[in-house]
C-alpha cells in the first residue's frame, strides 16, 4: 500500500544558504511566507532587532491570510496568534475577523477596548462593522458583551428588522427599518446591500424605472460602496454574483459555496430542480459528450424530441466521435433522415458548393421517397423537401450574377434544376421564380423565363416584382408595346418605381432605335413622344434629345441637322461628345463616321482632363447598363484616347480608366494608360497587370516572351508584399490562364509559385483537350521531331525548352517515350504539375465518386 | 442560451400568432433603450420563428448545439425571482460564503 508522502518542513527543504535580512525581505515582497518566516527566525536567533521582529509579523499576517484564502482558517488562526506573541504589533481587522468566523468573540472584544484600536477610528469602525454583521448572522455571545449604548447593540434591532422584512418581501416595513438606521452606523453597509437587493426583484420595483440592464446598474453601483474591508463584503460578493448575465454566471457559481448559491437561486428565481439540474452540469467548456450524456439522462423532462434534436447538434464537428458518444449515451440508432441531415451540416462545414447540393439532395430525395412520391403540398415535409433543394443557392448565392451555361451539369444549371424542383413541393416562394427568371434572362433564355414567368403570374398577377419582371422579359424579348404596357400596370400599383420608370423609357427609346434601323422615323417619333411622358432625371432627356435629331437627320428635315450641331455644342465638341452621338447613331443604325464628318467632328480631338473624365463617365454608365461598346466606335476613338495618356492624372484615376478600357475592350488605349502609369510609377503591380493584357490581348499562351512572364511574376510578388489580396487573386488566375498544354509556365524557381491558397484542393491543370493536341503534335514529329523542335526557335520550342529545363531532359524523354508507346494523356503520362489552377468541374459520375466519404463511413457507426 | 424558442419563452411548436405576442410582450419589458442586449437577442430569435417557413428552416439548417443554459431552461425554466431566506443571509453574515 502506498504511503502517503509527507512534505517535508521548510527547515529541510531550504537549500543550505546564508539567511540575510535582505533574503528574508526578498522572501516577504516575493509572497513566500514559509521561507520568509524561517529567515527571519533564524535571524531573529542571532540579533532580536525590532525591524527583524517587524519583518516576522509580516510574514506571519501574509502566510495568515494566505491560509484564510484557502480556506484554512484553524492554521491561519495560528499565524495571528504567533504574530501578535512577538509584542506590541498593530492590530489587524482580518485578524479580529477570522475570530470572530471561529466563533471566538471574546478576545475580539477585549481588541475593543485596546487603546491602540480605540486611537484608530477606522480600525474600530471595522471591527464595529464585522461585530455587527456577526450579531445579525446570529453568533452568540456579542449583544451581552457589549456595553447597552454601543451602537451595534442599539442599532441592531433595526438591522434585523430591515433583514427580516426584505426576506418577507414586505418592503414598505423595510423601507421603515432602514431609515431607522443612520448614516454613520455600522449596519450602514447592510443598509446599502439592501436597497441594492430589492432593486432587483421585479415585484418590488416601479415599472417605470428602467430594464435589466439598468436596473443591474444602479444595483452594481450601490453595492460598489461596500468595502472589502467590511463585516458585510461577504454578503455583498454573493449580491454581486447574483447580478452577473447567464454566461459568465455558470462558472463563477462553482467558486461560490452553498450560502451564496443559495442566495443566486433566490434572486436569479432558480427552483431546486433546475439547481439541482445545474450542479450535474459538466464544468467549464461545456463539453459535448458530457452535456449530450446529461441531455439523455433527463430526456423525460426536456422532452425526449428535444433531446434528441438539439443533441444532435452536439455531434459536430468530429461525426466519428460523436457516434460513439451517441450510443455511449443511450441514445437510439439515427434514422436515415437524422444520418442525411448530419452529412448535408458537416458539407456545409467544408463549404465545396457541390458536395452541399449533393447532401442536401440526397435529403430531399429521402424526404420524398426517392421521387416516388410527393408529400402533400404544403405539408411539413413538403416545404423541407423544397428548403433543402433551395439550400445551395441560399449559401453560396449561386444564381446571383450566374448565367447559365452550355455544361448542363454545371453547378449553376444543377441548383436551378434544383430550384424549379423546389417549386413543385414550396409553389408559394415568391423569392424562389423571381431569382429563376433573373437566371434564365441573364442567358436570354427567354423560353424558361417565361414559362417560370408563367407560373408566378398565375399566382401573384398582380404583385410588382412579378409584373417587373414580366416587362423584363418582354423587353428582353423586344416587346416593347407590351412592356410599356406592363410598366404602365407598375406604375399604377406603384407611381414612384423609379427603376420601372427608367426601364420603361429605355424601352420606348429601344422601340425608337428600331423603327429608325426599319426606316420608319414617323414610328420611332412616336416611340420617343411615348418615351417622353415617363423622362425624369437630364441624363434621359440628353439622351431623348439626341434621338429626337437623329430621327430628324433621317427624315431629312434641316431642323435634325440643326439640333445635332446645338447638341454637340452643348455636349463640348469633345471626345465625351463624340461618344455620346456615336452610341446613340449605332443604336439607331446611323453610320458614325459621316455624322461626325457632317457634325465637323471628323478630326480627332484632343481631350484635356475635364472631358476626359466626362468621357469615361458616358463609357461607364453605358457599360454599367450591361451594354458592350461597339467595334467601330472604338476604332473610332481609340487614338485620341491614346493621346490622352500623356495627360496628369492621379494613381487611383489611371487604375479606374485601366479597369474601364478592359471592360471596353479598348486594349490599345489601356495599353498606353498602363505605360504612362508605369513611368511614373515603376514596377506597380496593378498597371503591369493591365501593360500584360493589352499587350497580350489575343496572343496565345504559348508565344508569351518570357521577360513579360518574369515581369508578372515580379508584380504577384509586390503585390503580396503589399497584401493586396484582390489583385493577387487577379494575378494568380491570369499566370494559371497562361499555363500551356504542360501544365503551369515551367519558370525556374518561381515554378508552381504563384499557388492560390483560395484553390489550394485544386490540383489538375491542363485541359485534356489541349494534352491530346500536343499529344498529337509529338506523335507527328516523332522523337526525333522532338528534339529537332527543342533547337528551333519560335514559341514552340521556348516552350519545349521551358518544360525540359523544369521537369528534366530524362523525364520529358520518358513522357514523349509514354505518349508515344500510345500511353493515353493523363496524370500519369505527365510530371507532377504542381498545385496551380482551380479544379475543373469533373463529369457527374466522377464528382459523386470523389466526395469525401468519411463522413458517410463515420456515420455508419450509428447503425 | 442559443435556443429561440426558449429565449422567447414559448414552446416549440408554437404557431406564428403565438409568437409574436410573446416576441411583442417580451421586448416591451426589454426595450432596446434599456437592455440592447436582451432586445437583440430577442430579435435575432424572431427573426428565426416568425413563419412556418422560417421555423422549419431553422429545425432543418441550425447546427448551433444546445448550451448548458438551454439545457437548464428547457428541463427547469427560470421562475420569478423570489427573496432569500433569513437563514441564508445568516450564513453570509457569518462568513460562510
Amino acid at each position: 500500500m502506498a504511503r502517503k508522502h509527507k512534505r517535508p518542513s521548510i527547515k529541510a527543504r531550504a537549500p543550505a544558504r546564508a539567511v540575510t535580512a535582505e533574503s528574508a525581505r526578498d522572501d516577504l515582497q516575493a509572497g513566500r511566507f514559509r521561507e520568509a518566516i524561517a529567515g527571519f527566525k533564524a535571524l531573529l536567533r542571532e540579533d532580536p532587532r525590532d525591524v527583524l521582529r517587524e519583518g516576522l509579523a509580516d510574514a506571519y499576517e501574509g502566510r495568515a491570510r494566505q491560509l484564510a484564502g484557502k480556506g484554512m482558517l484553524k492554521e491561519a488562526l495560528v499565524m495571528w496568534e504567533n504574530r501578535a506573541a512577538l509584542g506590541e504589533m498593530p492590530r489587524r481587522l482580518d485578524h479580529a475577523a477570522l475570530l470572530l468566523r471561529l466563533g471566538r468573540v471574546g478576545p475580539v472584544l477585549e481588541m475593543l477596548g485596546e487603546p491602540s484600536v480605540a486611537g484608530d477610528p477606522a480600525l474600530g469602525a471595522g471591527l464595529a462593522s464585522h461585530l455587527a454583521a456577526q450579531l445579525l448572522g446570529g453568533t452568540p455571545g456579542i449583544a451581552e458583551a457589549l456595553p447597552a449604548d454601543h451602537p451595534v447593540r442599539v442599532q441592531g434591532a433595526a438591522a434585523e428588522e430591515a433583514l427580516g422584512a426584505y426576506c418577507a418581501g414586505n418592503d414598505q416595513a423595510l423601507a421603515q427599518a432602514l431609515r431607522a438606521i443612520p448614516f454613520r452606523s455600522p449596519y450602514r453597509d447592510l443598509v446599502q446591500i439592501l436597497r441594492a437587493l430589492s432593486r432587483l426583484d421585479p415585484a418590488a420595483r416601479d415599472p417605470a424605472s428602467g430594464g435589466a440592464d439598468e436596473v443591474r446598474g444602479e444595483a452594481a453601483g450601490l453595492l460598489d460602496r461596500v468595502g472589502d474591508d467590511s463585516g458585510f463584503a461577504h454578503l455583498r460578493d454573493a449580491a454581486r454574483l447574483s447580478l452577473l448575465p447567464e454566461a459568465e454566471l455558470a462558472p463563477r457559481l462553482r467558486e461560490a459555496g452553498p450560502a451564496g448559491r443559495d442566495l443566486v437561486f433566490a434572486l436569479r428565481g432558480w427552483s431546486v430542480e433546475r439547481a439541482a439540474l445545474w450542479n450535474e452540469l459538466p464544468g467549464p467548456g461545456e463539453r459535448p459528450r458530457e452535456l449530450l450524456c446529461l441531455m439523455f439522462r433527463h430526456r423525460r423532462a426536456l422532452g425526449e424530441d428535444w433531446a434528441r434534436e438539439r443533441g444532435l447538434r452536439l455531434l459536430l464537428p468530429n461525426l466519428g466521435a460523436g457516434a460513439r458518444w451517441w450510443l455511449e449515451a443511450g441514445g437510439k440508432p439515427l434514422t436515415d433522415l437524422e444520418i442525411a441531415r448530419l452529412n448535408a451540416w458537416q458539407s456545409e462545414a467544408e463549404g465545396n458548393p457541390w458536395r452541399v447540393a449533393y447532401a442536401w439532395q440526397d435529403y430531399a430525395n429521402l424526404l420524398s421517397g426517392a421521387g416516388q412520391r410527393h408529400p402533400p403540398t404544403g405539408s411539413d415535409a413538403a416545404l423541407r423537401i423544397a428548403l433543402a433543394r433551395r439550400r445551395t443557392d441560399h449559401l453560396f448565392e449561386v444564381m446571383q450574377g450566374s448565367t447559365p451555361d452550355a455544361d448542363p451539369e454545371s453547378l449553376p444549371a444543377m441548383v436551378a434544376a434544383d430550384l424549379e424542383a423546389s417549386l413543385e413541393t414550396d409553389p408559394d416562394d415568391r423569392p424562389t421564380y423571381l431569382s429563376l427568371i433573373g437566371y434564365y434572362l441573364r442567358a436570354n433564355a427567354l423560353k424558361d423565363a417565361r414559362r417560370i414567368l408563367k407560373l408566378a403570374q398565375a399566382r401573384w398577377p398582380t404583385e410588382k416584382a412579378v409584373l417587373t419582371a414580366a416587362m423584363d422579359i418582354a423587353l428582353a424579348g423586344g416587346a416593347f408595346k407590351k412592356a410599356a404596357s406592363i410598366a404602365r400596370d407598375v406604375l399604377a400599383v406603384d407611381p414612384i418605381n423609379s427603376p420601372v420608370r427608367e426601364r420603361l423609357v429605355d424601352a420606348h427609346l429601344a422601340h425608337a432605335r428600331k423603327n429608325l434601323r426599319d426606316r420608319r422615323p414617323d414610328l420611332a417619333e412616336r416611340a420617343l413622344n411615348q418615351a417622353e411622358e415617363w423622362v425624369r432625371g437630364e441624363v434621359t432627356r440628353e439622351r431623348l434629345a439626341l434621338m429626337r435629331a437623329l430621327v430628324g437627320t433621317h427624315a431629312g428635315a434641316p431642323e435634325g441637322e440643326e439640333r445635332l450641331h446645338a447638341l454637340a455644342d452643348r455636349l463640348g465638341r469633345g471626345l465625351a461628345a463624340r461618344l455620346a452621338l456615336l452610341l446613340e447613331a449605332d443604336g439607331c443604325g446611323v453610320p458614325g463616321r459621316p455624322l461626325l464628318e457632317r457634325l465637323d467632328l471628323a478630326k480627332p480631338p484632343a481631350p484635356d482632363v475635364a472631358d476626359l473624365r466626362a468621357f469615361f463617365t458616358r463609357l461607364r454608365a453605358h457599360l454599367d447598363a450591361g451594354a458592350k461598346l461597339p467595334p467601330q466606335i472604338g476604332r473610332e476613338l481609340g487614338e485620341p484616347l491614346k493621346r490622352a495618356a500623356r495627360l496628369k492624372l492621379d494613381r487611383g484615376e489611371l487604375e479606374s480608366i485601366c479597369e474601364t478600357l478592359r471592360r471596353a475592350g479598348l486594349h490599345a488605349p489601356r495599353l498606353a494608360f498602363a505605360n504612362a502609369a508605369l513611368k511614373r510609377w515603376r514596377g506597380e503591380p496593378v498597371f503591369e497587370l493591365h501593360t500584360f493584357e493589352a499587350r497580350h490581348d489575343g496572343v496565345a499562351p504559348w508565344a508569351v516572351g518570357m521577360p513579360d512572364l518574369l515581369r508578372l511574376e515580379k508584380a504577384l510578388e509586390r503585390a503580396r508584399a503589399a497584401g493586396d489580396s484582390r489583385l493577387v487573386h487577379r494575378l494568380i488566375e491570369l499566370l494559371n490562364g497562361l499555363a500551356g498544354p504542360f501544365g503551369p509556365s515551367p519558370r525556374g524557381p518561381l515554378r508552381g509559385g504563384f499557388s492560390d491558397p483560395i484553390r489550394e484542393r485544386g490540383t489538375e491543370g491542363a485541359d485534356p483537350a489541349i494534352l491530346e493536341q500536343f499529344a498529337d503534335l509529338i506523335r507527328t514529329l516523332g522523337p526525333g521531331g522532338v528534339q529537332d523542335l527543342l533547337r528551333e526557335p519560335g514559341p514552340l520550342g521556348d516552350a519545349l525548352r521551358g518544360l525540359e529545363r523544369a521537369i528534366g531532359k530524362r523525364t520529358l524523354r520518358e513522357m514523349v517515350d509514354a505518349i508515344l508507346a500510345g500511353h493515353a494523356v493523363d496524370d500519369r503520362t505527365l510530371p507532377d504539375r504542381g498545385r496551380i489552377g482551380p479544379k475543373p468541374t469533373p463529369p457527374r459520375s466522377r464528382r459523386r465518386e470523389t466526395q469525401d466519404d468519411d463522413a458517410d463511413r463515420q456515420l455508419d457507426l450509428f447503425k | 442560451m442559443n435556443d429561440p424558442y426558449l429565449i422567447l419563452g414559448v414552446p416549440p411548436d408554437a404557431e406564428d400568432a403565438a409568437i409574436e405576442s410573446a416576441y411583442l410582450a417580451a421586448i416591451g419589458r426589454s426595450p432596446p433603450e434599456r437592455d440592447p442586449a436582451r432586445f437583440e437577442a430577442l430579435r435575432d430569435a424572431y427573426e428565426k420563428t416568425r413563419t412556418r417557413r422560417d421555423r422549419l428552416a431553422h429545425a432543418l439548417f441550425d447546427q448551433i448545439p444546445p448550451t448548458a443554459a438551454d439545457v437548464l431552461c428547457r428541463a427547469a425554466p427560470l421562475g420569478e425571482p423570489r427573496r432569500p431566506s433569513q437563514r441564508t443571509l445568516a450564513a453570509l453574515l457569518r462568513g460562510e460564503a
